[in-house]
């Protein structure tokens, strides 16, 4: 995402002197805030993401000092602080699946005839989703989620949450096999694959 | 298509752009940072008030009432020495430079309300709130009258442009609507009469991390330690270009450190009688009531308030969250406002059509 050129301080660097330098986070908010709030927004919805992401950094912040600097990217650090914060608003994330069940959302415009074919596909399964990531358990959903919607790897998402990766791997499975019973059971366009 | 891409394009649709007023969250964590490097607790709140608070804190907080050099003059027209009371005063940071357009047409008078703050003194004086209001609020402006004496009919608008419209009254008129909260006095402070308050003070020390060289603001300093003075702590606290990002909230930080700087000294200042009648004098030419305090007003308020201290304060922004037609802006957040506002002993109109 962020390539890293080496006239640019690593995330590490970044937090190392932040420990001397406060000032010096204000650097990581500018690099990551607008990807967690991006994250955040899809989870629980806009009212509340700003917050979130703020109290993120303040989270981040007040424990810099306990961060590992042999890991150069902060990423899956703060995406593991956000997903605490938004287990923490576990019923407005109900709330914020389930109001997408009721109420189709406005399709983002597609150009080609064959996204537009998938766009319906994927139109029409919306509420289904929505309703099978509701009925989730909390951890698997944590976990479906960061893979699914930021982009770290396995091995990120087992660092950010504080599990082994089979772990991560697991979960990811049993998350995905309850999407696709959910979707399978009710969904009659759902293709093969 | 596979359940992974179906809850890839679920997320796409559900995605949110960050809105500018993140930022907002960027000075809290600098604010959160802060505190350890010595930044009195007094200013912690002062970040997002803005510069006008500088002026404020001179005017009213500090002992400004004490002493006003025009009051001698004044008759004195309270008719009773009014036992203390309730005070709620609306607190304008007015920058008069702005060219009349930048501000709007012919008509407009030319004056921004950048900082716009309610402070809130209850009758006992134990605790003073300071609310305020960021000022690109959306909210509903009552009718008002121009300086011209034109109507300008209610709308929805930012609510500093209230004071562009309408000047002190206007601006008034509309917290008064909005929060229900009565308003004994407006105080306009005047963004340039900071620099003859700072001079009052003998200058203000500030720290360059590096050069800065910006035409537009008439700034041409080397990095390192200044004592900065007149204009150039004018040009300082403005500037947005050539320090930091060059964002609003850059600057915010940058007069919250000036602020910092300037109560220090100030401070230092006070024990000494010559140069506090000074001080007060520039800050007393720089800040306009309506309807004026009188002497006795003013005493009365500065007694009132011998017994505050720092911690007796507490700032708040008002409850917001970002303006559903426009993510530039914000709007109040309800009831959470509302709740603020009868806390403080306003009585907030009944929505309707919500």
């Amino acid at each position: 995402m962020t390539a890293q050129t080496a006239a640019l301080p690593r995330d590490s660097d970044l937090i190392a002197d932040s420990r001397t330098e406060p000032e010096a986070f204000a650097v990581l908010f500018d690099r990551y805030a607008g990807m967690l709030y991006r994250y955040v927004s899809r989870r629980v919805g806009p009212e509340i993401a700003e917050d979130l992401v703020g109290e993120t950094f303040l989270a981040a912040f007040a424990g810099r000092s306990g961060y590992d600097l042999s890991y150069a990217d902060a990423r899956p650090w703060l995406f593991g602080i956000v997903t605490n914060l938004i287990s923490r608003h576990r019923r407005t994330e109900a709330a914020h699946y389930r109001a997408l069940q009721r109420s189709p959302i406005e399709d983002v415009a597609h150009s080609d005839d064959d996204r537009i074919a998938a766009g319906v596909t994927a139109r029409a399964a919306r509420p289904l989703l929505a309703r099978a990531l509701a009925g989730l358990a909390p951890k698997d959903r944590n976990v479906l989620l960061l893979v699914a919607w930021s982009d770290l790897s396995y091995e990120e998402v087992a660092q950010a949450l504080g599990v082994p990766i089979g772990t991560v791997r697991s979960r990811l499975n049993r998350a995905r096999r309850k999407v696709r019973s959910v979707l399978g059971d009710s969904n009659p366009m759902r293709e093969e694959n | 298509m596979d359940d992974l891409t179906m809850l890839r394009d679920l997320g796409r649709t559900l995605e949110h752009e960050p809105p500018p007023s993140l930022v907002r969250q960027r000075q809290r964590l600098l604010e959160g940072a802060r505190p350890r490097r010595g930044v009195p607790r007094l200013m912690r709140g002062w970040g997002l008030i803005g510069l006008a608070a500088v002026v404020t804190a001179a005017a009213i907080v500090v002992p400004t009432m004490i002493v006003h050099p025009r009051s001698a003059k004044t008759p004195v027209t309270d008719p009773a020495a009014r036992p203390v009371e309730e005070l709620n005063l609306l607190v304008l940071g007015v920058d008069r430079r702005i060219p009349v357009s930048v501000v709007g047409g012919p008509d407009k008078l030319g004056a921004r309300s950048d900082t716009m703050m309610l402070v809130h003194m209850p009758a006992d004086r134990k605790k003073i709130t300071v609310v305020s209001i960021p000022r690109d609020t959306i909210i509903q402006i009552p009718a008002c009258k121009d300086a011209s004496g034109t109507s300008v009919p209610t709308h929805r608008g930012m609510v500093n442009s209230a004071f562009t419209d309408g000047g002190a009254s206007c601006a008034e008129k509309t917290v008064e609507s909005i929060t229900g909260i009565r308003i004994d006095h407006v105080v306009e402070v005047q963004f340039d009469g900071l620099k003859n308050i700072v001079n009052a003070l003998g200058g203000v020390e500030i720290t360059l991390p590096k050069a800065v060289k910006d035409k537009d603001a008439g700034l041409d300093m080397p990095a390192g330690r200044h004592l900065v003075k007149g204009d150039e702590a004018l040009a300082y606290v403005r500037t947005r270009h050539s320090l930091g990002n060059g964002s609003d909230v850059s600057r915010i930080e940058r007069q919250q450190q000036f602020l910092a700087s300037m109560f220090k000294k100030a401070r230092s200042v006070l024990t000494d009688p010559v140069r506090l009648l000074a001080f007060l004098r520039e800050s007393s030419k720089t800040i306009k009531t309506t309807p004026a305090l009188d002497v006795q007003g003013m005493v009365g308020v500065a007694q009132s308030l011998a017994g505050v201290t720092s911690r007796d304060f507490r700032f708040l922004t008002v409850p917001w969250r970002p303006y559903r037609l426009d993510p530039n802006r914000i709007e109040l957040r309800q009831p959470a406002a509302d709740k603020l506002f009868t806390s403080l002993g306003g009585i907030p109109p009944k929505k309707t059509g919500k």
